[in-house]
Order: structure tokens, then C-alpha cells, then sequence
């Protein structure tokens, strides 16, 4: 049994041209990996299948559905692929037992979980595509994304809403990466985004709750009015999307990415800077969220 | 004289209640280590100090004019460190060449040319270019230990740590690797450990012998070798006299230990003389290893 190395790592590196290269390495892997395949597969398969769903044709469609799609509720099951692909990334050297090994390398463990984070980069160019897919696919190449029930209206989305997808995918990577750190189970975190994703899901596509904005994913409309289709079905018409409050959402989400993004490199590593990056981000998470419900409610 | 890369100064370490090192002071330089000793001597928690992932409780150790123990010298040794692991562990996903690949960035290499060249390099030293692209998972054990040796050789290391190398190769794999360290340790530090005192006699200039934490023997293989001069004999039967004794091919029995008048003496090896040290606890520790 190889015992942990005792010897802090707390070398400090020539450049950081090892993270870098080491990054582009990661994150080539992390695309590649079948579970962020499967998920990243799932989502722009259930997207694609919505969008192309969706048109004049289907005037009759929900139209907020597509305005979620449009925002990247698509990448939610990128993000959990992402998460569990970086997870077990982490956990690599441990699963494997190579962390003797590696130890004994110039280029330690701090700087080796910095490049799993920046390899996070890869899967949110990902997430960036099915945006961009999503975004040409459903014809609001104009900017209005709902303009098929009674003619064309000023219904935007900005990059606000468009950011949001792929600020999640960060998000999971980091959260992957904070928790391969902290509780080095793979199996325990599949459970924990088991149970976790559909409830975050469902809070997403609550509309108009307060409530809802604390998901990562929040549906960014004002409904006007319910429309009755039939005596057991309406959908409700779009008249804005709320751009504000989305900019403040995604300097929650963010500050919640940069707090696990910190929480992943203070664990095992004794300098305070790692900590300064969780206080941070704990600051962003919050002042993000009191802002963004500030807007909503005035 | 050549310089000296390893200064090891009353070095402890304890587990426990365990003391794996009790007291170690040595010094190398050039040339090929030995380290033999039975399991649970102390040999893998003193290279495991040597390669800079293991703290002393007491004692000191200054490696290739750097203390160890400072944060910039211990990265000036890592840099020029390779270390191959008792149990180096594989990342069984990887191909071999993605894995030595991985360990080459690891020690800095991040010039993507050179460091594939560098790891072909490496994969072709110990006989693994046609493998070079296969799975780890796939390759037998004797291939692994070979990847675990070549990610040690990256970068022309000047101190090479290897614990325990040839376990699981065959005796051509063997041969090929006494070639590669050999032609190292023209230039560079080599400190091993092993169980095959056939290996020590074949490569190290040097042999230590730990037990029990404690140095104790330190110098030529032949050396160790002579210290059984006149306490080892064969005879058609069993001598119950004998510390050690055992049945060889030939059908005589090899006895060890205080001569009795009238013994038929033959010359020892180094395996005499290293178990003469050791006693029975070497012999405990080669059936465990088994």
C-alpha cells in the first residue's frame, strides 16, 4: 500500500507552462471522455430534437421551452458530465496510484489541479457550440427568439441568457474538481449528482419564483399571459427576457464556479491565496445573487 | 574519488510503533547503489526519502548539493530526479506513450517536439517501441515495469532512485536493463534496491545492506561476498550446525554459518554473504516477496 507522500507541495513552478501544456492535455482527454460524451450527447440530442420540433409550423408550441433551450438548458446534462468526467480526472492519480510517483516531479499537486481546472476550458467550447447550434438552429439569428404567435415581438435574448449554459458547464467542472478533492469517491459524487440534478432541474424551470434564480440554470422570461389551448392545456406567451437580473445570475454562478474552483486547489496545499480565491467567490456567489433578485423585485 | 550526490546523515523514520529507520548515515556519489535487505528492512522508506516524497523524523539529507527539506532545493532535486516507485502505479488508460508522455510534463518538459522525442527516446531504451501505443492495461507485468522504468529515465536524470527494478522481468528484460543502467551510471548516481543479489553483483560497484533500519554493511559486493570466506560448505546431507542451509540442483546441501573441521568449503558468493549478514530474516523476506 503506497502510504501518501508527507513532503508538502509547495514548490513553486519555473513557469506556468506545465499547467498550460498539462491543461491542453486534460482537457483533450475530458472531451473524449465517454461520460461527458454520453451526457454531452444526451443534451444536444434532446436540443436538437426540440428546437427542430419547434417553428412556425408549431405556432402552437410552448415558446418558453425554447427560450430555455436557446439559454442552455441544454448544457444542464453537459455540466453533469463535465462534473463527473473532471471528478474522475482528479481522482486519477489516486485510483491508479500514481501519486508517489508524481511527487516526485517538478510540478506538483497545486499546479496539476490548477490544470484540471483550466482544462475545464475544453468542455465549455463545447458547451459554447451547442449554443451557437441551438441559437442559428431555431432561427434567431435576428436576436428574437420568439416571433411565431401573432407576428414578430421584441422577445431578445442577450449574451447574458446565452452565457448561461456554458457558465454552468464551468461550474460543474469546478464543483468536479472541488469534490474529487475533498471527497475522493467517485461513486458517492455519481450518487450526489444523482439525486442533486433532477432537483435543480425542477427549480430551473419554475417560472417566476424567486426561488428559482438560485438554480444554475433559471428560465430568464416575463410571461404576460397564459394562453388556453385546450380546457386541459396553456402555455404561456413571452413578452421579455429579463437581461438584468441574468447578468447578476451569471455573476452568482461564476462566483460560485470561482469559490469550488478555490476549494479544489486549498485542499492539501497550506497557502492562504487558495482560501483568498474561495472568499472571493463566496463574495461574487452572494453579492450575484442578492443583486439579481433585487432587480426581479423592483 | 567522484563527487558526492547523496549525503545521508543518522536519518530516522518512524510508522508507528515502527521504526523503519533507525539511524542511517551514508554517502554516494557516481556509479551504482545497491541496496539489499529483507522486506520491512527500511530500503523502500530511505529511497522513498532519497526521491524527496518522504520527510525524516530526525537526521538530514543533502541530495545533489540541495537540502530536501527547502522548497526551492527540493524542486532543484525534482528536476533532476528520476524515480521509479516500488508500486509506481499506472494510469491503465493511457497508452505507454501517453503515460511516460504525461510524467514528461510533469518534469517540465513542455516543449511538445522535443518531449516526444524524448519519450520515444526513453520507450526505446527499455524495448517498448512497438508497444508504445498500446493500452497500459494491456501490457503484461514485465511490460509495466519497463514503462515505470523508462518514465524514470526521462530527461537523462543525474540521480536515479529505483526501488526494486527487475521484480517480474524476465531474465532478458533483466539483461537489458543492466545494459541501460550501466551505461547510466557512467555519468549519473544510481541507487537501487532489489531482492536479486545477482543483480547487485552484476551491476553495483557499491551494496548496503539494511535491516532493521540499520545499516549493516556498506562496501564492495565482493567484499560482502569474502565475509562468508570459510563459513559456507556443501555436503551430501544436512548439517544441523548450519545457520542456513539448502538442498542446491546438484543434489548437495549448501550450508552457512560456522564451518565444522573436515567441512568441504567452497567459495562464496555474494548471496552467502548477504544471508550470513542477515540470517534468517532474509530468508523469511525472500518467501514473503515470492
Amino acid at each position: 500500500m503506497i502510504e501518501a507522500p508527507v513532503m508538502p507541495a509547495t514548490s513553486p513552478p519555473r513557469s506556468m507552462a506545465p499547467v498550460r501544456v498539462l491543461a491542453a492535455v486534460e482537457g483533450r482527454r475530458a472531451l473524449r471522455h465517454p461520460v461527458f460524451l454520453a451526457f454531452g450527447a444526451l443534451g444536444l440530442l434532446y436540443t436538437l430534437l426540440a428546437v427542430t420540433g419547434f417553428g412556425e409550423s408549431n405556432a402552437g408550441g410552448d415558446e418558453s421551452f425554447l427560450l430555455a433551450l436557446v439559454s442552455g438548458f441544454g448544457c444542464m446534462t453537459m455540466a453533469v458530465g463535465t462534473f463527473m468526467s473532471v471528478n474522475l480526472a482528479v481522482l486519477r492519480s489516486r485510483r491508479d496510484r500514481t501519486q508517489e510517483l508524481f511527487a516526485a516531479a517538478p510540478v506538483g499537486e497545486p499546479l496539476r489541479v490548477g490544470a484540471h481546472l483550466v482544462s475545464i476550458l475544453g468542455p465549455v467550447l463545447g458547451a459554447v457550440g451547442m449554443v451557437v447550434i441551438v441559437f442559428f438552429l431555431s432561427g434567431a439569428l435576428d436576436g428574437h427568439v420568439v416571433h411565431f404567435v401573432d407576428g414578430p415581438r421584441d422577445v431578445r435574448v442577450g449574451a447574458s441568457a446565452l452565457l448561461q449554459g456554458p457558465a454552468v458547464v464551468l461550474v460543474g467542472g469546478s464543483l468536479g474538481a472541488a469534490a474529487g478533492r475533498w471527497i475522493p469517491h467517485p461513486a458517492f459524487n455519481a450518487v450526489v449528482v444523482a439525486l442533486a440534478v433532477p432537483q435543480m432541474i425542477a427549480v430551473s424551470w419554475m417560472v417566476g419564483g424567486a426561488g428559482s434564480w438560485f438554480a444554475p440554470l433559471v428560465q430568464p422570461l416575463y410571461v404576460a399571459d397564459w394562453i388556453d389551448a385546450s380546457p386541459t392545456y396553456s402555455y404561456p406567451v413571452v413578452v421579455a427576457v429579463e437581461t438584468a437580473a441574468l447578468g447578476w445570475h451569471l455573476l452568482y454562478i461564476a462566483g460560485i464556479g470561482v469559490a469550488a474552483a478555490g476549494a479544489a486547489l486549498a485542499r492539501g496545499y497550506q497557502r492562504a491565496w487558495p482560501r483568498a480565491i474561495v472568499a472571493g467567490g463566496v463574495v461574487l456567489a452572494t453579492a450575484g445573487g442578492i443583486l439579481q433578485l433585487a432587480v426581479l423585485t423592483t | 574519488m567522484n563527487a558526492t550526490t547523496v549525503e545521508i546523515s543518522d536519518v530516522h523514520k518512524r510508522f508507528g510503533r515502527t521504526h523503519a529507520l533507525a539511524g542511517v548515515t551514508l554517502e554516494t556519489g557516481h556509479g551504482i547503489t545497491g541496496l539489499l535487505g529483507p522486506n520491512g528492512a527500511g530500503k523502500t522508506t530511505l529511497l522513498r526519502m532519497v526521491a524527496t516524497v518522504l520527510a525524516p523524523d530526525q537526521g538530514w539529507l543533502r541530495l545533489l548539493g540541495h537540502d530536501p527539506q527547502d522548497v526551492h532545493g527540493r524542486l532543484e532535486i525534482r528536476r533532476r530526479l528520476g524515480y521509479m516507485p516500488q508500486e509506481p502505479g499506472y494510469h491503465r488508460h493511457f497508452t505507454s506513450f501517453e503515460f511516460v508522455d504525461y510524467v514528461a510534463i510533469l518534469k517540465e518538459m513542455t516543449e511538445r517536439r522535443a518531449r516526444h522525442d524524448e519519450v520515444r527516446r526513453v520507450l526505446e531504451l527499455v524495448g517498448l517501441a512497438d508497444v508504445m501505443r498500446k493500452k497500459i492495461k494491456a501490457l503484461s507485468g514485465g511490460m509495466r515495469r519497463r514503462v515505470a522504468l523508462a518514465q524514470a529515465l526521462l530527461g537523462d536524470p543525474h540521480l536515479l532512485v529505483l526501488d526494486e527494478p527487475t521484480a517480474g522481468l524476465d531474465p532478458q528484460q533483466r539483461l537489458r536493463f543492466r545494459e541501460v543502467v550501466t551505461r547510466i551510471a557512467e555519468r549519473q548516481t544510481v541507487l537501487l534496491s532489489t531482492h536479486q543479489t545477482e543483480d547487485v553483483a552484476a551491476l553495483c560497484e557499491r551494496v548496503i545492506v539494511i535491516d532493521e533500519g540499520h545499516v549493516h554493511f556498506d562496501g564492495a559486493p565482493r567484499a560482502l561476498a569474502e565475509q562468508a570466506r570459510g563459513k559456507v560448505w556443501t555436503a551430501a546431507e544436512r548439517d544441523p550446525r548450519a545457520r542456513l542451509s539448502w538442498r542446491t540442483g546438484e543434489g548437495l546441501h549448501r550450508h552457512i554459518g560456522d564451518a565444522p573441521s573436515g567441512a568441504m568449503l567452497v567459495e562464496p558468493t555474494l548471496e552467502d554473504g548477504y544471508l550470513l549478514l542477515v540470517g534468517e530474516r532474509a530468508v523469511d523476506g525472500e518467501e514473503t516477496a515470492a
